[in-house]
């Protein structure tokens, strides 16, 4: 089941659009948005969540009307804002136990659920502390604590890495890694970090100036087309290249003592010819992996057009 | 973690019971309600906010206790003369103009930093990405002002008008106005309404609470600085008819002059001196309903739409 459904999104700030008849299909799990500065991914999120009326065009958010059901909508929905916020004069769980109610829980299982969530996100020793007095990385977690108080079925996080030292970092990626799998809750994640949405997502969408430009699964993105194949050997052989390309496979590129060879072959075959090549030119095969390119590049060419 | 004292530390969903969407303000207004009533300065400003009542009370128990033991024939009789100049619903109305500052120090307390403070640090992120609306927002904002604020007043009044009731009937507390709780009721709440909308419209301006109350004070003591100009004129002058009736109906317009006025309208009186001493000072008649009300609707009305337009979970660039 598709977690939101949006067709021919448009959303205008004055003369600016900000994003332009944008269509797509969210898939359940954890969801990668990407996309350079301005590219509309926070827009789209606000838009989500009915704080920015669209221009134009519509959709569903875990099957509630964006237009008409924004409520609703809210109800089911976990949001972690890109900016430092909080209530002020409160202790932290006395926060997240009222954003529980803000969310519908009533009193006695918001003030539980405030505890639970405290100990989850890792501040149940500072849970009586006010959040004025919190840290950088502390206020990430208070927000990403609130946001799940009411037991959401779609996260959604605004740079939940912004700001945050590695430590940091890295456990707040494990926390967004750890609600997203085998918790039932989807989680979109809004980043222009890559290797944060390489770490935590399973699929990505990627936005440019408000259109959308690709989405798939990150696997997906990050293979090549012709499955190339990157061998290592134990040392570079010259003779292994001229050995190759008598047993048809084609170099593409070459680093060190790693070749990537790419053929017309299944890869089966193409693995069987590499060995032949070795086998002739007297070259030791230290590893051999289907080649992947980067994220990174996969976004970049996205970006690119 | 191990040593956490919950032993599942997992996250678990919620399934639970959920309210529906839908009057979140509620919510809102509980939560600065029960904020308002940990603050020690609230209960200290309720009580000062009696001193009128009070200092009556300490007045009547000297006629009657004190003089009357002393000499109770001429003690009766200068509690007969006190209490056959009092018009009750005047001191109960001259209880709450007495106190106007402390409601000034309320609202600064209650509802200075209601907005501003969450804008300081972008709280409205927080309430709306709940199913809280910006209704939600501002109403549980001005509900949270008005029901303390309104508190602080009640209890003193109603206070004295129990002990009247048991106290004064004789006097003709009972007699003379018997609906005089209800225009009590009326002139409180007016006026805790038309002060909240005031916090509620600045603070949504500033995002500092220092920086709105010291708005709030400024609009409050400048208007009461024009009124009281106006009074003066008024009090040392001899204007023709039509002249006076104008500068009676400006004396009113201040924030102070506009709760007193309404006061003055809901207790059917032109007002009385205090404890009935200086008898010599000229009263100013109850001003226009049509006028004050209209004046009052209008301004809360602005302060409002402040609020609804400055209150926004995204800033719009154009």
């Amino acid at each position: 089941m598709a977690v939101a459904e949006i067709q021919n999104l448009s959303v205008r700030y004055g003369s600016f659009v900000a994003l332009r008849d944008f269509s797509i299909t969210l898939p359940e799990g954890c969801i990668g948005l990407l996309g350079p500065n301005g590219a509309g991914k926070t827009t789209f999120l606000k838009t989500m969540l009915g704080f920015i009326s669209p221009a134009s065009g519509g959709g569903t958010v875990l099957g509630k009307n964006l237009a008409k059901q924004g409520s609703e909508i809210r109800q089911l929905v976990g949001y972690m804002p890109e900016q430092d916020c909080h209530i002020p004069g409160m202790s932290a769980v006395q926060f997240v136990a009222f954003a529980g109610e803000l969310a519908g829980l009533p009193a006695n299982q918001a003030i539980r659920r405030a505890h639970e969530v405290m100990e989850y996100v890792g501040l149940g020793e500072a849970r009586y502390r006010l959040v004025e007095t919190y840290s950088t990385g502390m206020k990430q977690r208070i927000k990403l604590a609130q946001a799940l108080v009411h037991g959401p079925k779609l996260l959604l996080l605004d740079e939940p890495t912004n700001g945050l030292d590695p430590k940091g970092r890295e456990e707040m990626l494990k926390l967004v890694k750890s609600i997203s799998h085998g918790k039932g809750v989807n989680v979109l994640v809004c980043s222009h970090v890559l290797p944060d949405i390489e770490r935590t997502c399973d699929e990505v969408i990627v936005l440019l100036r408000g259109e959308l430009k690709t989405q798939g699964k990150i696997r997906d993105l990050k293979s090549i087309t012709g499955e190339p194949v990157d061998v290592e050997l134990k040392e570079a052989n010259e003779a292994f290249v001229q050995a190759a390309s008598i047993k048809g496979l084609n170099l593409v590129e070459r680093r060190g003592s790693t070749y990537r060879l790419q053929s017309p072959h299944t890869l089966a075959e193409t693995n069987k010819l590499i060995f032949e090549a070795a086998q002739l030119s007297l070259s030791q095969v230290r590893s051999m992996r289907v080649a992947t390119r980067s994220l990174e590049e996969a976004f970049m060419e996205a970006v690119r057009g | 973690m191990a040593s956490s004292p919950l032993a599942d530390l997992t996250y678990r969903g919620y399934d639970g019971p959920r309210a529906s969407p839908g009057k979140r303000w509620t919510v809102i207004t509980r939560q600065m309600i029960r904020a308002a009533f940990k603050k020690r300065v609230y209960w200290v400003m309720t009580l000062l906010s009696s001193w009128y009542f009070l200092t009556f009370l300490m007045l009547t128990f000297i006629f009657d206790a004190i003089l009357g033991q002393a000499n109770p024939e001429q003690g009766e009789q200068i509690a007969k003369q006190f209490y056959d100049l009092i018009i009750w619903r005047a001191q109960l109305l001259n209880g709450f103009a007495g106190s106007t500052v402390y409601l000034l120090v309320l609202a600064l307390i209650l509802g200075a930093g209601a907005i501003a403070n969450d804008n300081r640090t972008n709280a409205l992120l927080v309430y709306l990405s709940k199913p809280c609306s910006k209704f939600d927002y501002i109403f549980g904002k001005w509900m949270g002002i008005f029901v303390p604020m309104s508190l602080a007043f009640l209890i003193p009044g109603v206070g004295f008008y129990l002990i009247g009731i048991l106290n004064y009937r004789e006097q003709g507390f009972l007699t003379q106005t018997p609906w005089m709780l209800l225009g009590y009721l009326a002139t409180i709440l007016t006026a805790s309404a038309f002060m909240s909308s005031i916090c509620v419209g600045i603070s949504s301006l500033f995002n500092q609470g220092r920086l709105a109350g010291a708005t709030i004070a400024g609009v409050f003591f400048l208007s009461k600085f024009f009124s009281t100009l106006v009074g003066q004129i008024l009090q040392n002058s001899d204007l023709r008819f039509g002249a006076s009736y104008w500068l009676e109906q400006l004396s009113y317009l201040s924030v102070d002059g506009i709760m007193f006025g309404l006061g003055k309208i809901f207790m059917n009186t032109d007002g009385q001196a205090m404890y009935v001493i200086n008898q010599q000072t000229r009263i100013v008649p109850a001003p226009n309903p049509a006028l004050m009300l209209g004046v009052m609707i209008v301004l809360s009305a602005f302060f409002i739409w402040i609020a609804v337009a400055r209150v926004r979970a995204v800033e719009v660039v154009k």
